[in-house]
C-alpha cells in the first residue's frame, strides 16, 4: 500500500507511477468534475454546501484567492495596503465587466459583502462582526474600516468564505435567495459561465471569452456530473467519463481501487479538516480531566489511522492541525503525552474513583455518529474494543444526519460524538468553534461539549484580533498547550483530503481550498 | 362495464387521497427537517435559518401544513422543492419519464422472455430448459442488484470498455439515440434478469397446473400438436397468474429501479426519491407518493379489465342468481 509522506504545509503529490509531467498549457477541452447532486443555488455566498459553491467558484470571483500555501493573493483586488493599526484595509480593484458587459465597480463590492456575505454567509460571519464600515471613494476602490483588528481577514474576502462578489445591477432591490441568478442563471466574472443545466444530469460551464485574466481560462468547458453513489464516482473515473473527484466526494476506503493506476493521479490538498471525538463535559463522569485522559490513554490512534483510515492521512498531535503549519505547535505532541498504555489508563480510573461494578464494568459511553460516513462505524467498533480493555462499554449510537444533528447539537444527548470540522483555513474561523464559551449553542458544528474556560477563550480572541501573524501564532500555541491537558475533544486523525482526477488533468487544479485556480488549468490531448 | 370503470376509479382515487395523507403525515413526523440538508457542515446564520423555515411553511403546525397541501393540490400545484428550488410536479414528471425509459421496455422484454422460458419448460425438452429457467430464476431472484451492476461496470465499462459506466447520456455524442441505448444495457440487463425470473416462476406454476387438466388430455387425444396445445390452451388458461403478476411490476415500475439507479447515476425517480428522504423534501416526497400510489392503482384497474379479455367467463358484474 502507498503511503503518504506529508509536510506540515499542504503540497502537490503525485501518486501514480507514471507521474504527469507539466508540459505546457495547452488550450481547448472539457473537464468533467462529478458532484453528487445538484446544488440548490449556484450562489457561493448564502450556503457552505460544496455542490454550490463548486459551481458558483468558477462563474464568480472574490477579493482574495486562496493559493497552495493557503494565503490570500490578489484576484478581483490587484493590491491593497493596510493601516499599521490593521483597521483600515483599501483595496484598488482590476478593471473588467460582468458577464452580461455591465462594468464591475466598488459599488458592486460593497453591495454584496453588506447585503449578502455579512448576512447569509456564513464562513463570513466572523468578518463581518468585525467590519464597522464600507466605502467606495471611487469606481475602483473599496475601503474596509474595522472596529478592532481580524487576523484572517484577507483569508475571509475569498470565495470560500462566502464572499465571491456579485453584481450589485442584477440583486439590489431584489430577494437575494429567490433571484433567477441565485437559482440558476449566475452573472459573475469570472472564468467561465452558465451555459446549461440539465437537472439530474449535468451542468455545463463554457470559457469567458473577456475574461480579464489575458490568455485564460485553457479549457473551453467544465461540466459537472451528478453521481449520487461514491462507489459509482471512482468506476466513472476509472472508465474515462469524468476526470475529476473533489475529495469531498471521495472517500480514503476507495483508495485502493485507484492506487497503481496508471491514468489516474492524487493530489493530497484542501482546507484541513479533522476527525475528532467530542466529550459532553456536562456529564459526569466526562467533566473530569483525569477521566478524559483516562480514556485517551486507552486509545491507539496510530492503530485507528491504519485500521479505519487506510494508513492514510497522519495522526492528529495538537488541538490545531499541523497543516496549518504557522499556528500548530510541533512540539506538543499527544502521542507522546499520553502514550497508548491500557494498564495506566485502568490506574487513572481507579484513581479517579471508577471501580469497576460487579460485571466488570465501570462506565458506558454512549457514542453518536452519522452512520453516512462508514469510517465512523469501523472507528466505533475499534474503540469500543480498546475500552473495553479498561472495562469501559460503548452503546453504539450510528443514526443518520437528520437525526444525529438533534442528538448532538440541539438536545446535547450523547457522552461522546465523533464529528468531522473543517479547519476552514484558519483556527479562527474553524478551530475555535470548538472550545470558546461563546460558541455553546444549539447549532451544528459549533462547541457541542460545553467546554468552558476563561483563559481559552482569551486566547482565541487574542489570536483572532491580532493582525500580525507571530503574534497569532503565539497565541495559538499557548492554547494548544491548554487544550492537550484539558482534553475536552480528542483530536484523532488528520483527514487525508485526496483529490483524484484522470493523468491529463494538468496545471493547477484542486490547488488550494479545491474551488480557486480553475482557469489555469488544462487537459492534455488524448495520445493517439 | 363502464359503470364498472368509473366506480373502480372513484374507489381509486379516494383511497390515492388517504395514501397521500398519511404518507404526508409519517414523513412530517419523521426527525430533523429539510433545513438541516439545506445548511451544509457550518454554522449557518439563525436569521438566514428562520428566513427558510419561514418560506417553506415549516413554521406552521402540521395541520395547517396538511390542509394547505391538500388545497393547493385541489388546484393542480404541487409545490416547490426544498433542495432542488423548482416546482415539484414538472420535476417529478421528468424524472418519472426517464425511470419509465429504462423500466418499460426492460419490464417488457422481461415479461416476454419469462413467459417464452416457460413455456419450453413446459415443452418438449422439458426436464432440461426445466433445470434452466429454475437456475435462472434462482440467481435472478437472489443477486442483489448493486453488487450485480457494479460487477458489470467494471467488466463491460472498464475492462473491456465495450459500454459506459454511468448515466444517461455522453458529453459528447453524435447519434443521440444510439448513445442511449448504449447507456440502457446495462442497467436495463440489471432489472430484466430479476423480473425475468418472477414472471418465469409464476407462468411455469400456473402453466403446470393448467396442463395436468382433462381438457388438454382431450385436445392432444384429438390429435392437436403438443405446440399448438401450449400456446393455444395451455397459456391462454395459464394467463391470469401471469397478468397478474406482470400487472404488478408495471404498476411499481416507478419506484421500483431505486438501486440500479444510484449504481448506474440514472437520473430517474429512483434517485430523487433517495435524495428527497435523506434531506427531508416533503413537497417532492409527496408528490412521488401520489404519482406513484396513482400508477398502481390505475395498473390495477388495466390488469382487472385485462382478466376479461383474456378469459370471457370472468364478467365484471355481479354475477345473477
Amino acid at each position: 500500500m502507498l503511503q503518504l509522506a506529508l509536510s506540515a504545509a499542504p503540497t502537490a503529490l503525485s501518486l501514480a507511477p507514471r507521474v504527469a509531467c507539466a508540459d505546457s498549457p495547452q488550450y481547448g477541452g472539457t473537464l468533467i468534475m462529478a458532484l453528487d447532486t445538484d446544488p440548490p443555488t449556484v450562489n457561493p455566498n448564502i450556503t457552505t454546501g460544496v455542490p454550490d459553491v463548486s459551481v458558483g467558484s468558477l462563474v464568480y470571483e472574490a477579493l482574495t484567492r486562496i493559493d497552495e500555501s493557503f494565503q490570500p493573493v490578489p484576484s478581483l483586488a490587484e493590491s491593497w495596503t493596510v493601516s499599521p493599526d490593521n483597521l483600515i484595509y483599501t483595496f484598488k480593484l482590476i478593471k473588467t465587466n460582468w458577464h452580461d458587459g455591465t462594468p464591475f465597480t466598488s459599488k458592486d463590492v460593497k453591495f454584496t459583502l453588506e447585503n449578502v456575505s455579512a448576512k447569509y454567509g456564513a464562513k463570513f460571519r466572523a468578518a463581518a462582526s468585525h467590519i464597522k464600515q464600507i466605502t467606495t471613494p471611487d469606481d475602483a476602490t473599496v475601503v474596509i474600516e474595522l472596529g478592532s483588528p481580524f487576523g484572517p481577514m484577507l483569508f475571509s474576502l475569498s470565495s470560500y468564505a462566502n464572499a465571491a462578489i456579485l453584481p450589485a445591477h442584477v440583486f439590489d432591490g431584489t430577494d437575494v435567495l429567490t433571484n433567477p441568478a441565485t437559482l440558476s442563471k449566475p452573472i459573475g466574472t469570472g472564468p467561465f459561465m452558465m451555459k446549461e443545466w440539465v437537472r439530474g444530469q449535468t451542468i455545463t460551464l463554457e470559457r469567458n471569452p473577456h475574461y480579464w485574466r489575458k490568455g485564460l481560462p485553457y479549457l473551453d468547458q467544465i461540466v459537472f456530473r451528478m453521481i449520487p453513489d461514491t462507489s459509482a464516482r471512482v468506476l466513472a473515473l476509472k472508465a474515462g467519463e469524468i476526470d475529476y473527484i473533489y475529495f469531498y466526494y471521495f472517500s480514503a476506503e476507495q483508495y485502493s481501487q485507484i492506487a497503481g493506476d496508471p491514468k489516474i493521479q492524487v493530489r493530497e490538498r484542501g482546507t484541513p479538516e479533522d476527525h475528532l471525538i467530542i466529550w459532553n463535559t456536562r456529564r459526569a463522569p466526562f467533566d473530569q480531566v483525569k477521566v478524559r485522559q483516562a480514556l485517551f490513554t486507552a486509545i491507539d490512534r496510530e492503530y485507528i489511522k491504519k485500521a479505519v483510515f487506510q494508513n492514510l492521512g497522519s495522526v492528529m498531535q495538537g488541538a490545531i492541525d499541523s497543516r496549518i503549519a504557522w499556528a500548530n505547535d510541533p512540539t506538543i505532541n499527544l502521542g507522546q503525552m499520553y502514550p497508548y498504555d491500557p494498564q495506566k489508563a485502568t490506574a487513572m480510573l481507579d484513581e479517579a474513583g471508577l471501580k469497576p461494578g460487579a460485571d466488570g464494568k465501570r462506565l458506558k459511553i454512549n457514542l453518536v455518529y452519522d452512520s453516512a460516513d462508514t469510517s465512523n462505524e469501523r472507528q466505533a467498533q475499534v474503540l469500543h474494543s480498546m475500552w473495553q480493555k479498561i472495562g469501559v462499554d460503548v452503546a453504539f449510537a450510528g443514526l443518520t444526519r437528520n437525526m444525529m444533528l438533534p442528538r448532538a447539537f440541539t438536545d446535547w444527548d450523547f457522552d461522546a460524538t465523533l464529528q468531522a470540522y473543517s479547519t476552514a483555513g484558519d483556527p479562527a474561523l474553524g478551530v475555535s468553534r470548538l472550545y470558546i464559551t461563546s460558541a455553546i449553542r444549539k447549532a451544528p458544528f459549533v462547541n457541542a461539549s460545553g467546554y468552558s474556560n476563561p483563559a481559552v477563550d482569551q486566547l482565541f480572541d487574542k489570536a483572532a484580533s491580532a493582525a500580525l501573524q507571530a503574534e497569532r501564532a503565539a497565541a495559538y500555541k499557548q492554547v494548544e498547550k491548554i487544550l492537550a491537558t484539558d482534553l475536552p475533544v480528542f483530536p484523532v486523525w488528520q483527514t487525508a483530503l485526496l483529490n483524484v482526477a484522470s493523468t491529463r488533468v494538468q496545471g493547477k487544479w484542486a490547488w488550494s481550498t479545491g474551488y480557486d485556480y480553475w482557469d489555469e488549468v488544462w487537459m492534455k490531448k488524448d495520445d493517439d | 362495464m363502464t359503470r364498472y370503470i368509473v366506480g373502480r376509479m372513484f374507489w381509486g382515487l379516494v383511497m390515492v387521497l388517504g395514501l397521500v395523507m398519511v404518507d404526508f403525515v409519517i414523513t412530517h413526523l419523521l426527525p430533523g427537517d429539510p433545513i438541516d440538508a439545506l445548511v451544509g457542515n457550518y454554522p449557518a446564520p439563525a436569521a438566514y435559518i428562520e428566513r427558510v423555515r419561514h418560506d417553506f411553511g415549516l413554521d406552521q403546525s402540521l395541520p395547517m401544513q396538511l390542509g394547505h397541501f391538500l388545497v393547493n393540490l385541489a388546484q393542480g400545484n404541487f409545490g416547490f422543492s426544498f433542495v432542488n428550488r423548482q416546482p415539484v410536479l414538472p420535476l417529478i414528471l421528468d424524472r418519472a419519464g426517464i425511470t419509465l425509459i429504462l423500466m418499460l421496455p426492460s419490464l417488457i422484454l422481461a415479461s416476454l422472455i419469462g413467459v417464452a422460458l416457460a413455456v419450453a419448460a413446459t415443452g418438449q425438452t422439458g426436464r432440461i430448459m426445466d433445470s434452466v429457467l429454475t437456475g435462472v430464476s434462482l440467481i435472478g431472484h437472489s443477486i442483489p442488484v448493486f453488487w450485480l451492476a457494479q460487477i458489470l461496470i467494471v467488466v463491460f465499462a472498464i475492462k473491456l470498455q465495450w459500454l459506459p459506466a454511468q448515466g444517461m447520456r455522453s458529453i459528447r455524442t453524435h447519434d443521440p439515440l444510439l448513445d442511449l441505448l448504449r447507456h440502457l444495457v446495462l442497467p436495463a440487463f440489471c432489472i430484466t434478469i430479476y423480473y425475468i425470473a418472477v414472471v418465469a416462476r409464476v407462468a411455469r406454476a400456473s402453466m403446470l397446473e393448467i396442463l395436468h387438466q382433462d381438457f388438454i388430455l382431450t385436445a392432444r387425444a384429438k390429435g392437436i400438436s403438443r405446440r399448438a396445445v401450449l400456446w393455444r390452451h395451455v397459456l391462454r388458461n395459464a394467463a391470469i397468474p401471469v397478468i397478474t403478476v406482470v400487472g404488478y411490476n408495471f404498476g411499481t415500475s416507478l419506484t421500483g429501479a431505486i438501486l440500479t439507479e444510484t449504481v448506474f447515476a440514472w437520473p430517474g425517480l429512483g434517485g430523487l426519491f433517495i435524495n428527497s428522504i435523506a434531506n427531508r423534501d416533503y413537497p417532492v416526497l409527496s408528490g412521488i407518493f401520489l404519482l406513484a400510489s396513482i400508477a398502481v392503482v390505475m395498473a390495477n384497474i388495466i390488469t382487472d379489465l385485462l382478466y376479461a379479455v383474456a378469459d370471457p367467463r370472468i364478467r365484471m358484474t355481479p354475477a345473477r342468481a
